[in-house]
């Protein structure tokens, strides 16, 4: 025989049986609704990552390179002010997906299968969803606030850099006649301050004994 | 007339011809009562110890899985009702299914009876029973 229960049915319990047969109903709707709810979050959390580009300062990222002091590791050297704007990038691409990963978990919740599906049944697992989707809400937007604060001063550091650091001379093709011929080659200011020729990859040499140096905007 | 014999024949009134258990106590020795009225939240003791005694029925409707029924007159008007179990989805992962292993049960026979809302079924009463044993 049976055990029973000795308690009444209030209204309360009548409803959310009623809401767990609609939801016993609606399985399929529901299992499809968050897929395609979270296919679109897939599209956010890779966002993400092409937004945290923003972060890379008055031109791009490797203009930084060049920026303030370098560490020199073996033959690696390696720019300070860019490795901590890429590492800053990097923090804020991360608490921001996880920001939206934890958004979208709130919204959607994860539907699982269960073989009896009943009014109190639902009504616990509601109790247990709300009080996971607070707390996934509560992380995300804690997350939001520290990655716009980590974006807010890799930015600071990107555009710092540029103020203070004076801006790099580009070379400038011209035509040079020397004794011995004419060229037309890039040339800079070198450390001493006299024109060197600045080939790519080489170090810049002195031009030395030149009649005429004429600027021109491209070599012919 | 003394009192208690007053209250027999109320009791075999109501049990004859249908009643408000709002104005006539109902005496559940006179259940069934094919012609009661409704009565929402209906409750009793009897009712939910015999429902709770029907047995389960299991149906497959799955290779994988299978339902509960439970199929019985019921205690209170005597007309056909059923009790459901059957799985689904739920809106989160919830794991710990035993510990709510209860089974709301209400009569929802179509039979009429008086004062019973629009859309609603059976003759308001209900309770809770054990659920079914997951047996796989």
């Amino acid at each position: 025989m049976a055990s029973y229960v000795d308690m009444p049915l209030l209204p309360d319990d009548e409803q959310w049986e009623d809401e767990a047969t609609a939801a016993r109903h609606g399985s399929l709707a529901t299992v499809r609704a968050t897929a395609k709810a979270w296919s679109e979050s897939i599209a956010l959390v890779l966002g993400v990552f092409t937004t945290a580009a923003f972060v890379k300062g008055p031109e791009a990222l490797s203009d930084l390179a060049d920026a303030g002091p370098s560490v020199t590791l073996g033959p690696v050297s390696i720019p300070v002010v860019g490795s901590v704007v890429v590492l800053l990038v990097l923090i804020a691409a991360l608490a921001l997906a996880a920001a939206v990963w934890k958004a979208a978990i709130a919204a959607q919740g994860s539907p699982s299968w269960t073989k009896q599906m009943t009014g109190p049944v639902l009504a616990a697992a509601s109790a247990a969803a709300t009080q996971e989707a607070i707390s996934d809400l509560r992380d995300s937007r804690r997350l939001t606030v520290a990655a716009a604060v980590v974006v807010f001063v890799g930015m600071s550091v990107a555009w710092m850099s540029q103020v203070v650091t004076p801006a790099k001379t580009e070379p400038q093709n011209a035509i040079v006649i020397t004794s011995t011929g004419v060229a037309c080659v890039p040339v800079k200011t070198g450390d001493d301050g006299t024109l060197a020729i600045a080939m790519p990859n080489v170090s810049p040499a002195p031009i030395g004994s030149a009649r005429t140096i004429t600027l021109v905007e491209e070599c012919p | 007339m003394d009192e208690d014999t007053k209250r027999v024949i109320v009791d075999a009134l109501v049990g004859a011809v249908g009643g408000s258990q709002a104005t006539h106590p109902e005496s559940e020795d006179r259940w069934p009562m094919s012609r009661c009225h409704w009565l929402g939240g209906g409750y009793s003791e009897k009712w939910t110890k015999a429902v709770a005694d029907a047995p389960w029925h299991e149906r497959k409707t799955t290779d994988e899985y299978v339902d509960w029924y439970k199929q019985l007159a019921c205690p209170r008007c005597g007309h056909p009702m059923t009790v459901l179990v059957a799985p689904g989805v739920m809106p989160s992962k919830y794991e710990s299914i035993r510990d709510h292993a209860l089974v709301v049960a209400r009569c929802n026979c179509r039979q009429l009876h008086t004062d019973r809302p629009e859309k609603q079924l059976g003759c308001g009463y209900g309770g809770y029973v054990p659920a079914p044993e997951v047996t796989r």
